[in-house]
């Protein structure tokens, strides 16, 4: 008897089983279809391509953003393990088609008893798996779009993620460029202060407040520099680089000009309603819980016929706590406390959706308004501002050629047109890290690092200060 | 300017002592004065005076009327040029800057009809005068302000004789700071002994005109960067042209803001003559070399022109000389800039030191300096280098043979030609060695 229930056990998952297990790269094919869709960019999720991916990308040395993401996707670790997640839910969807094995739950019951009724049990929980394997199988398909859209989602957090570490490293670049100029421009400030004071003109006090403003600048150039690296850094982690190759590339080294968006203002909103993923996904969840109430409700009808029994029967001791615990006597429970849990679970999914859709809509326009607002502050200073302050430095030296002023406001001008620089490139970063966000709302995301080693240059991009040590500009 | 011969034209009947009405439309009140007897016919240029030359200036013409010289000054604003290159918007008299002189004889009636053309009130203060009270013009103690677009008349009996001066005296401050000043000479019935042959008039004043600026600022109290004689820096006031032998009087009269000015000549010694109108008998007049010539009074200076060559003559304090001298400009002075202007311009690019050598330092002519302003003017005189003097200065050319056409049409008998033997040169080996000088 034993032997015959293992068979038809086996006969009936080898039926199931002609329809599942295709290659990795084949099985991720929908996922990476739906996130080149809605990229826009050819990406790779095939685990086989990915040293070709590397050296391809990183041939001519300078990273592009779009490079950047695609090297991500193809490369970043965190990702390909969850990526992974979607051939074990693959795997979940199979073995829902499939009856318990048997042969398992004999060996231990064998165990944990002497067997006796061993048979019975078997046959009788393969007759109740049999019933309920297309609602279980519905379930973890359910189960496995929910897998699948999560994937997605991550793949296109990692794509918002890398945007925004590859627009606050460029950023950070021109920053530390900048503060390289100042630095030097106070350098000269105060190596003039010394000359004078050499040639006896000036008091030492004057070429001290020179030698600290020098010396005050220099910092913040070093923690320009640090935080630059730290973002390399982070780059790299998402990247997926560990090596060598993490020295291998570069970005351009200015900052593209915000550029239009694709998409009419007033159909934001609804645009990114339409894209959510998490919306999509919550969607998902929603129907999945529907289907659970039912069947929940056909197990609690049932209480007796399900596989607890032999367990709490014979494993008193051992089981105590366990999963099976909310079963009783069915005289009292017929499943209706079972039913009214999942029934709420489901009112509380649907509410959980449509919070999640009004915090959408709230998002989007949030988004809009700081990427439109940011976009042009950022071209006000570069248009307005940075002129002006380049005006100021121009007249600023004639009256330094008409010998009306010295060297040391020529510097102080110069220095204010960088510090000018440095708000209008800050504002421009601000701007890609909002346009950034927007973009991945209408990618169907509401953004969230979870892929770099660290948020704190994302976090100083969003709080609009790229530098605590840089007073007053 | 009209010349001599056409303010005679214009003059009507001379010495016709009538007594009339005079009305004069304004928009408001209408002044009435009565003209008064004069008792002795009007002075008039050649006849009874030798007029003054306005190196850069001009004097007011006048038309005889009714028993007085008739002036009409006109204040308003306009366009003044202080040099090449540098011009702005004053406030003066007929369009000039510091107004023109009026002149006048000891004795004469005098009307002078002042037009505002200003978009302020205004007066007219007849600084020195013996006058009826009010025809003093001080704004609000002896006379309502004459309001823009009106015209208003001061008439009075020139009971004095010497060198005297007008200015607004209406919120005084501005617009005597924006340039309403100007020169009244009155000269005696009876010349003076010698007589002068060449009579020169300067009025001195200070202004703020920031490099680049195109308005004084009448609000600076202490730093005043552009200094005139008759509206011109150094070295764009025309030349005192003198012959040889002549007798030169300077007519100097200061109606700077804040500043007193010690005048100083070159290679003369000079007599004191004249105190704010006031001749000095001869035998208290001093022999100086500078006189200092307070805000608010005049001073006349004669002399033998006896010595032939530029002279400079100018204000004595250092800072007076100066075209837009930036006092913020740090003091340079010794600054090594070996290895710096290199560096520098990696940051200011064009960048160059300045004033290590002084402020005339060289400049490569390549750099930009803001539109109109003048420090960096390097106009030159009969030598290479460029002339190393500015502000509130002059010169005086003497010249040996100038003829009387010459000096009447106000030729510039262009740079000194020195003698041989007669300016500084490098010293020679002979001499250095001749005279024991060590100067290796
Ligand atoms: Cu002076």
């Amino acid at each position: 008897m034993n032997r015959t229930a293992t068979a038809t056990v086996c006969m009936l998952g080898a039926a199931l089983a002609a329809c599942a297990t295709p290659p990795p790269a084949e099985r991720r094919a929908a996922v990476r279809d739906e996130a080149q869709a809605r990229l826009g960019i050819e990406v790779s999720l095939d685990p086989s391509a990915r040293t070709d991916a590397i050296e391809t990308i990183l041939a001519d040395g300078v990273l592009t953003a779009d490079e950047a993401v695609r090297l991500a996707i193809a490369n970043n670790s965190q990702l390909q393990a969850l990526l992974e997640n979607l051939d074990i839910a693959r795997a979940e969807v199979w073995q829902a088609s499939l009856l318990p094995n048997p042969v398992m739950d004999a060996e231990v019951q064998f165990i944990e008893s002497d067997g006796g009724d061993l048979l019975e049990l078997g046959l009788t929980q393969s007759i109740i798996d049999v019933l309920l394997i297309p609602r279980r199988k519905s379930v973890a398909s359910a189960r496995y779009q929910q897998v699948e859209a999560e994937v997605t989602a991550a793949i296109l957090d990692l794509a918002t993620e890398v945007r925004d570490a590859y627009r606050t490293l460029q950023a950070q670049l021109e920053l530390v460029e900048l503060y390289r100029t100042a630095t030097d421009a106070t350098y000269y400030g105060y190596d003039a202060a010394r000359r004078l004071r050499e040639a006896g003109n000036i008091i030492e006090l004057d070429v001290l407040t020179e030698q600290a403003l020098h010396q005050e600048t220099r910092t913040a150039l070093v923690s320009a520099l640090a935080r630059a690296g730290e973002q390399r850094e982070n780059m790299n982690a998402l990247l997926g680089i560990w090596d060598a190759t993490g020295s291998r590339w570069t970005v351009p080294p200015r900052l593209p000009m915000p550029t239009d968006l694709t998409i009419a203002p007033e159909d934001v909103e609804t645009s990114v309603i339409a894209a959510s993923l998490d919306l999509a996904a919550m969607h998902s969840r929603v129907v999945a819980l529907g289907r659970s109430v039912d069947l929940r409700e056909i197990e609690a009808t049932f209480p007796v016929l399900s596989a607890g029994i032999t367990a709490e029967r014979e494993a008193d001791e051992t089981w105590s706590g366990g999963p099976l615990v909310s079963f009783s006597l069915p005289i009292f429970d017929y499943g209706q406390a079972a039913g009214e849990e999942a029934r709420s679970r489901f009112e509380q999914a649907y509410a959980e959706y449509t919070a999640l859709a009004i915090r959408l809509r709230r998002s989007a326009r949030a988004a809009f308004i700081m990427s439109s607002t940011t976009s042009e502050n950022s071209r006000y200073l570069r248009d307005v501002i940075v002129p002006l302050r380049s005006r100021i430095t121009q007249q600023t030296q004639m009256q330094f050629n008409a010998m009306q002023i010295g060297v040391f406001q020529v510097l102080d001008a110069r220095r204010r047109e960088i510090d000018a620089a440095r708000s209008s490139v800050e504002s421009l970063r601000d701007h890609w890290i909002a346009r950034n966000r927007l973009e991945s709302l209408l990618l169907g995301r509401l953004p969230q690092a979870r892929f770099g080693i660290s948020t704190t240059a994302n976090e100083a991009a969003m709080a609009g200060s790229g530098d605590p040590s840089s007073g007053g500009h | 300017m009209p010349t001599r011969r056409e303010l005679l034209l214009s003059g009507a009947t001379v010495g016709a002592a009538v007594a009339l009405s005079s009305r004069v439309a304004s928009a408001g009140e209408t002044a009435e004065t009565t003209a008064r007897v004069a008792a002795q016919p009007l002075g008039l240029p050649d006849e009874h005076y030798r007029p003054v030359i306005v190196p850069s200036g001009a004097t007011v013409p006048f038309r005889i009327s009714a028993g007085a010289k008739v002036f009409h000054l006109v204040a308003k604003e306009f366009e003044h040029s202080f040099a090449p290159g540098l011009s702005a918007l004053c406030w003066g008299y007929n369009g000039q800057v510091n107004g023109p002189v009026i002149e006048a004889v000891e004795g004469d009636i005098v009307r002078i009809y002042v037009t505002n053309e200003l978009p302020a009130p205004t007066t007219v203060h007849w600084h020195g005068f013996i006058l009826p009270n009010g025809m003093d013009g001080v704004s609000g103690l002896t006379q309502e302000p004459i309001p823009p677009g009106e015209t208003w008349v001061y008439e009075f009996e020139l009971v004095q004789n010497g060198t005297y001066m007008f200015h607004s005296h209406h919120d005084t401050m501005t617009q005597e700071g924006l340039g309403l000043t100007g020169m009244f000479i009155i000269h005696p019935r009876d010349a003076v002994d010698p007589p002068v042959d060449r009579d020169f008039a300067l009025m001195l004043h200070e202004w703020r005109i920031d490099a680049g600026a195109r308005r004084p600022n009448p609000n600076e109290m202490s730093d005043f960067n552009v200094l005139t004689m008759n509206g011109r820096v150094f070295p764009y006031l025309e030349p005192l042209v003198v012959r040889t032998g002549q007798r030169v009087r300077i007519r100097i009269g200061n109606l700077s803001a804040m500043d007193h000015h010690p005048m100083h000549l070159h290679g003369y010694e000079f007599h004191e003559t004249a105190v704010d109108g006031q001749r000095i008998p001869t035998d208290q007049q001093r022999k100086r070399v500078t006189t200092l010539v307070g805000v608010g009074e005049t001073r006349d200076i004669e002399f033998d022109a006896i010595y032939p060559g530029d002279w400079a003559f100018h204000c004595h304090m250092t800072h007076h000389v100066m075209n837009q001298m930036g006092h913020a400009f740090p003091n340079m002075i010794g600054f090594d800039a070996k290895g710096f202007d290199e560096r520098v311009r990696s940051v200011i690019p064009g960048y160059m030191t300045m004033g290590a050598k002084g402020m005339k330092d060289m400049t490569d002519g390549h750099m930009a300096i803001p539109d109109n302003s003048i420090p960096m003017a390097k106009a030159r005189g009969g030598f290479e280098s460029p002339i190393g003097l500015g502000g509130m200065a002059g010169v005086i050319k003497v010249r040996d043979g100038l003829s009387d056409d010459a000096l009447a049409r106000g030729e510039d008998p262009g740079w000194y030609d020195h003698p041989p033997g007669t300016s500084a040169k490098r010293a020679s080996d002979d001499q250095l060695e001749r005279d024991g000088i060590d100067a290796t």
